[in-house]
């Protein structure tokens, strides 16, 4: 009877002799040793790895399986140490992954006792899993390529010999990297990563005819490798310089490399993992030969995804174009109608150059015209030049743009200089228990309206009799628990608090103020009302004869909190839990308004909020006004904005991090409806947050509140606008753009103001002049006046632009609305100078200048919309 | 629950020089025909009219599969080998489907009979293979070459009858599937919206951010020239969340002759709901359907549950579903009338059989299509969990009647709910957290379900 043939039984029998042979030698429970190590090698292995063999031949996985229950070779191998039977029985039983996590550790002390075993290992691993399907040598290999990397050089014989003895083709992300790390010498055993020079890694590929014919152009053709580390960083030099010396010692190698790497570009992968491959071809420089050669290729490329793929085809066609060697001009520029309807200016450029290059061959011009006279309205107003040469050399009149009817521009009557009636309150009270638990409940989940709590609050305090179910208190109890709030400031925790009060079950939630972290030296005084205990720390170092930690230094100091009394809308909303709540906005006083600028207060940004940094900040405040002495009532401390500049850092945090915030400014947006210019002032520090970062929160509702004002907008509101217009986040500034609309549109909007803030924002670096220009551009497509209104921002802002980053965006826009708007704007003599020239700017203010007068459609819509802002029952007034 | 998609074709898919013609020969794995399951279907065989559409789109689709628009925190945005594009073949065209690996982003290309020049034509359903080699070939595909296209190969099934040559399993969650059937139902639900020529498509796809927060969620709504993504709900506005992805959408713009926004009925008040946008292509049309958060599947509107608590809309859709032999447009009426149910029974049937994989909805003909998703049976059941809790306590006697019509009391663990079903369209409540946290936005809770089971038991 043959291996093959033997029942489960019959393999059992055979595994338990093998167990037996040579088991002398094992040493149960004990850690390997090279000297026990030796002598487990020497006794009775052959004869075992011989019984093993005959017991395992033809055994299917699932056979495998069952029979590594017999013989458990992982505890084996553990007991036995690395001896020829214990690996080839673990080999040939063990899971990949258990194979190779016992087998390979990652603990650099186990690794050394194994590899002074290395040879048997090896002999033992390859013999084990020979005979193994398939899927699990690939497998096998997957894992070792991830974990195998301490005993890296072992690991890549073993593969490499598996890979030979069963014609494998692996190619894995995993065994790919790992065959690049070992060619570039990285991580090699002893943990040191050294980088290997061009010429070793050339040598190493052509020592091994496999790896260049097999695993080498796979990196190619697997997504990932592309943008692998050691390619296209950490060795790319060195890799460099193999691929040349390849080049100079292969024949073929150079048109492969040239074909493999421009068909990764094909192959739809994203544009970080095609770094490598553009490196590669831009490296091999290619002849204009070869070019010509490669031409259909490049074409293609033209249409792929990533920007950096376009723009390596564009330059080698650009070559072809001029050397005259791209023999099918058609296809080039069919491929080139791709190109021009995309947004990045740098491959529209080029892609007119490649054209204009083509058109030198009359033939090809009226192809080359019809094409760009198709995209030119679409192409930035800079290339509109270019386009305009390249249809006027293919003999094709342009069509002629319509004509504006000329004459007077419409009149659109100013804004409006006295308030809206004001507000009517349309909150519904609450009727009955149940609203009042669907109100609480939504609140608890944090997406209730913060605007809703001083009605929860009047109908809780109102109504000592209300049942709140188990159900409601379970989930009270699960919010006061698990949600993080460090400063007690999350309205959601205060309301669960006072629903479980009722209950008998109330924690105590108490917000004392901002919380400063302080550290003392030792010897300093404690800060005065700061909380602070005594601390140590101590610094480690690892020692590798030992392989332990140990420490080198110890630090003995203080540190703790001070709590900074405030009064942010924060505290005020936390402190109504525990107060008679509020019932009604602030009536409106009117207050004057200055604008200052100057540094943040002290305070600690987490990292994410360090892009904010500490350079100074305007504020707003009210002239001559100080901090209400205590005890000040609600409306007092509400309407100080006194101490926004100081809490600065401590109210960018809160907008990013505390729970409930969005609740928050909800409540204080309804608190302050009345004073949107305190509002602004108010949250000016979470605004600056927006502009640098995302998920900040309650941007949305604040901006919302401001564009819904009722009050003719001063300084701080329209210094909030202009922050809103250059969020970091599109939805932020589409917010921001809403609030101009809505401003716009109930008559309130002032240009002139406006722009005043824009421009100041603009020249002391808070706001980028291209996010401004785009949420603009977004504010003047909502309705004709809210267009119109931008138009007059622009013009009362252009003066403020000479030396503005990226002013021609706005000047581009001013251009394009004072043509829908036939509204004419004179050049400003800071400006006048910039229109010569082809740069964006130029061709913008050029464009502005030649803007003639006339009524157009979009400005009757604007005048008919302002005039009915005067008279609000006006049915044209917009909604 | 995980799902292991497990493909076997019998070659990978290719594009192939022919003389002066080039062959897209697309190999097949598993599938249902109007006679049953095929291991290597022969559906399709013919001329293409718009080859660079065809290539482009069906590249599009693809990478919708391969794509997550969104990872969630503390994952590794790893190489995934995603689900291959299902296609359907019927005498009114090809239709591929994929889905993303995110489960948030569902594409479909449509090609219309008239861009079609058939040879051979069959109908069903079926897997087909785009590997990375064939990408690349599809991406050199350009307008005035001949395509020849092939969905399944007679030849091939002959010459490699002993077995695959391509094998494959992708594991993915049980969540990935439910939501590519529950993206059908969500669709039925939409209304066009917005229409849209070439250029102003370009300009509004182009304009669109390159990366959103990931609660992000605007409203398209129309602006003075095209459209403009606001970010508060407004009547008649259609929801965009992570904008980005609806950038998928593209590397098609140069094609495209317009585009079509669709979505649910929206109030002022409205929370992220899905939305479909469909581009028009010379030939067909790419739909790519999007969930109404980032972050969130479709796999987690269980819009369908609320008619599969009560009634008999169960078995309405089994008996429906042995109606359906791969029509390309679903006639109602005519199933009304070979069903003996009314039009309105068949349509909540369609519905149960859209979130379980087999039908689809195409928004241009507004109708369903027959389309069983090529997967095991066992792997379609038990797609509704929540409606197996509400079962449980429906059968647990969990759920009593309240003091007043349509009040329950739904014991759940330890706690009581209070549930109060609507009547007369009214929404349904719960004093539940999870109805506290999403309304009714993504279907009843399983309290509202089983008070809806136990009030349908005893004709309340």
């Amino acid at each position: 009877m043959t291996g093959q043939d033997l029942t489960l039984d019959q393999r059992r029998d055979h595994l338990r002799r093998a167990l037996k042979a040579g088991g002398d030698a094992a040493r149960h429970g004990e850690q390997a040793h090279p000297s026990r190590l030796r002598q487990a090698m020497k006794a009775g292995s052959d004869e075992a790895v011989a019984l093993l063999r005959t017991a395992l031949a033809g055994a299917t996985e699932d056979e495998r399986k069952l029979l590594a229950k017999t013989l458990p070779p992982s505890r084996w191998f553990k007991e036995e140490g690395p001896t020829l039977r214990a690996c080839f029985a673990f080999a040939a039983l063990g899971s990949p992954k258990h194979v190779v996590e016992a087998v390979f550790p990652i603990d650099s002390r186990k690794a050394l006792a194994l590899s002074s075993a290395a040879d048997t290992i090896r002999q033992g691993i390859v013999e084990g899993l020979r005979d193994r399907d398939e899927s699990c040598l690939y497998a096998f290999l997957d894992v070792l390529a991830e974990d195998g990397w301490v005993m890296q050089e072992l690991c890549w014989r073993i593969a490499r010999d598996l890979i030979a003895a069963r014609g494998l083709r692996p190619a894995s992300p995993s065994y790919l990297r790992r065959f690049v790390q070992v060619v570039s010498g990285g991580c090699e055993d002893g943990g040191a990563m050294q980088k290997k020079p061009g010429e070793a890694i050339a040598q190493a590929l052509l020592a091994d005819a496999d790896l260049l014919a097999h695993e080498f152009p796979q990196l190619f053709r697997v997504e990932g490798m592309g943008g692998d580390y050691f390619l296209t960083d950490w060795n790319a030099d060195a890799w460099d310089g193999a691929l040349l010396i390849l080049c100079e010692r292969l024949p073929d190698f150079r048109g492969t490399l040239l074909r493999e790497s421009l068909d990764a570009l094909l192959r739809d992968f994203s544009a970080k993992n095609i770094t490598w491959y553009l490196r590669v071809h831009r490296l091999l420089d290619p002849t204009p030969e070869e070019i010509a050669h490669l031409a259909p290729r490049y074409c293609a490329v033209l249409s792929a995804q990533p920007s950096t793929s376009v723009g390596l085809a564009q330059d080698m066609l650009l070559r072809g174009a001029k050397a005259g060697v791209i023999g099918d001009a058609e296809a080039l520029i069919d491929a080139s109608g791709a190109v021009l309807l995309r947004t990045e200016k740098k491959l529209l450029k080029a892609q007119l150059a490649i054209l204009a290059a083509l058109a030198a061959h009359p033939a090809r011009r009226p192809t080359i015209g019809a094409l760009v006279e198709g995209v030119r309205d679409a192409l930035p107003p800079d290339l509109q030049g270019v386009a305009d040469k390249l249809v006027a050399a293919s003999g094709t009149a342009r069509a002629a743009a319509p004509v504006a009817v000329a004459g007077e521009p419409v009149a659109v009557p100013p804004p409006r200089r006295v308030p809206l009636p004001a507000f009517t309150d349309g909150a519904t009270p609450i009727t009955d228990d149940e609203m009042f638990a669907a109100l609480a409940a939504a609140q608890l989940e944090g997406v209730g309206d913060g605007a809703d709590l001083p009605r929860i609050l009047a109908w809780w305090a109102a109504h000592p009799s209300t049942v709140v179910d188990a159900a409601l208190l379970r989930r009270a109890q699960e919010i006061v628990n698990d949600v993080w709030d460090s400063d007690n400031l999350s309205p959601r925790r205060h309301l669960a608090a006072l629903l479980l009060a009722r209950a008998g079950g109330a924690p105590k939630l108490e917000f004392r103020g901002y919380r400063r972290h302080v550290y003392v030296h030792p010897g300093q005084a404690d800060p005065q009302g700061a909380e602070v205990e005594d601390r140590t720390s101590t610094s480690h170092s690892y020692d590798p004869d030992s392989g332990q930690w140990r420490a080198t230094e110890t630090h003995h100091y203080r540190s703790g909190y001070q709590f900074v009394p405030t009064h942010t809308p924060a505290g005020l909303l936390a402190e109504q839990f525990r107060a008679q709540p509020v019932q009604a906005p602030l009536p409106h006083h009117p207050r004057a308004w200055e604008r200052v600028l100057g540094a943040p207060g002290e305070g600690t940004y987490s990292r994410e909020l360090e892009i904010l940094g500490n350079g100074p900040r305007a504020f707003w405040r009210i002239p001559g006004e100080s901090a209400p002495h205590a005890p000040a009532s609600m409306a007092e401390r509400a309407f100080d904005v006194s101490p926004v500049q100081a809490e600065y850092t401590f109210r960018a945090q809160e907008a990013r991090e505390q729970d409930g915030y969005e609740q928050i400014v909800q409540w204080a947006a309804w608190l302050l409806r009345d004073h949107p210019a305190t509002l602004a002032a108010q949250f000016h520090p979470t605004l600056y947050t927006a502009t640098a970062v995302v998920n900040v929160r309650g941007v949305g509702t604040l901006l919302a509140a401001l564009g819904a004002s009722r009050l003719v907008p001063q300084g701080p509101e329209y210094s909030a606008l202009a922050l809103g217009l250059s969020a970091k986040e599109a939805a932020h500034r589409a917010q921001a753009a809403e609030a101009v609309a809505a401003l716009a549109a109930s008559g309130l909007l002032d240009p002139e103001p406006f722009a005043a803030e824009i421009g100041a924002h603009l020249a002391e670096g808070f706001v980028m002049a291209g996010r401004v220009a785009q949420a603009l551009a977004d504010a003047a497509s909502i309705h004709a006046l809210s267009g119109y209104r931008v138009l007059q921002i622009l013009a009362a802002l252009l003066p403020h632009l000479d030396g503005v980053t990226g002013a021609a965006k706005l000047v581009e826009l001013a251009a394009r609305l004072s043509a829908d708007y036939g509204t004419p704007i004179a050049l400003p003599d800071a400006l006048a100078g910039k229109a010569k020239g082809g740069s964006v700017m130029a061709v913008a203010l050029r464009a502005l200048a030649a803007v003639n007068a006339g009524p157009t459609d979009l400005a009757r819509q604007a005048g008919a919309q302002a005039r009915a802002t005067h008279d609000p029952h006006d049915p044209q007034a917009p909604r | 629950m995980s799902t292991v998609l497990d493909y076997r074709y019998l070659a990978p898919s290719a594009l192939l020089p022919d003389g002066g013609t080039s062959r897209l020969a697309l190999a097949t794995s598993g599938g249902a025909t109007p006679a049953g399951a095929a291991a290597h279907p022969y559906f399709f065989s013919g001329f293409v009219a718009h080859p660079a559409v065809v290539a482009t789109a069906l590249l599009a689709v693809a990478r919708v599969a391969r794509t997550r628009f969104y990872v969630p925190p503390n994952m590794l945005a790893a190489v995934l080998r995603a689900a291959d594009p299902v296609v359907t073949s019927t005498p009114e065209g090809l239709r591929f489907e994929s889905f993303s690996a995110c489960c948030g982003v569902y594409a479909r290309l449509d090609v219309d009979p008239g861009a079609l020049d058939i040879y051979h034509c069959a109908s069903g359903v079926t897997n087909v293979d785009v590997n990375p080699p064939l990408r690349q070939a599809l991406a050199g595909v350009h307008g005035n070459e001949q395509l020849l296209l092939g969905v399944g190969d007679e030849k091939l099934q002959v010459t490699t009858a002993g077995g695959s040559v391509v094998e494959e399993k992708v594991p993915l969650p049980g969540r990935w599937l439910k939501g590519f059937a529950e993206t059908q139902h969500a669709c039925a639900g939409m209304r066009l919206r917005h229409m849209l020529d070439a250029a102003a498509a370009r300009q509004f796809i182009q304009s669109l951010p390159r990366q959103s927060a990931t609660k992000a969620v605007m409203w398209a709504v129309p602006a003075l020239r095209s459209l403009r993504l606001a970010s508060r709900p407004a009547p008649g506005a259609v929801c965009v969340a992570g904008p980005e992805r609806l950038r998928a959408l593209e590397p098609l713009l140069r094609l495209a002759t317009g585009l079509r926004a669709y979505g649910p009925e929206i109030a002022a008040d409205a929370l992220p709901a899905a939305s479909a946008w469909v581009l028009d292509l010379p030939g067909g049309r790419l739909t790519l359907a999007l969930s109404p958060e980032k972050s969130r599947g479709f796999s987690g509107e269980g819009g369908v549950l609320r008619g599969l608590a009560g009634g008999t809309v169960a078995e309405d859709a089994e008996l429906i579903g042995t109606l359906l032999s791969f029509e390309p447009r679903i006639d109602i009426p005519r199933l009304a009338l070979a069903s003996a149910f009314t039009a309105r029974r068949v349509t909540d049937a369609l519905g149960v059989l859209a979130s379980s994989g087999q039908v689809g909805f195409d928004l241009a003909a507004d109708a369903y299509f027959h389309r069983p998703l090529p997967l095991a049976p066992e792997v379609l059941a038990g797609m509704h969990p929540r409606l197996a809790d509400a079962h449980a306590l429906a059968d647990a006697g969990a759920v009593q009647a309240g003091g007043a019509p349509g009040h329950w009391r739904v014991r759940s663990g330890e706690l009581h709910h209070d549930v109060r079903l609507g009547e007369g369209g009214a929404p349904d409540r719960c004093t539940c957290p999870w109805f506290a946290q999403y309304r009714d936005t993504r279907g009843p809770c399983k309290h509202v379900l089983a008070a809806r089971i136990v009030a349908q038991g005893s004709g309340a």
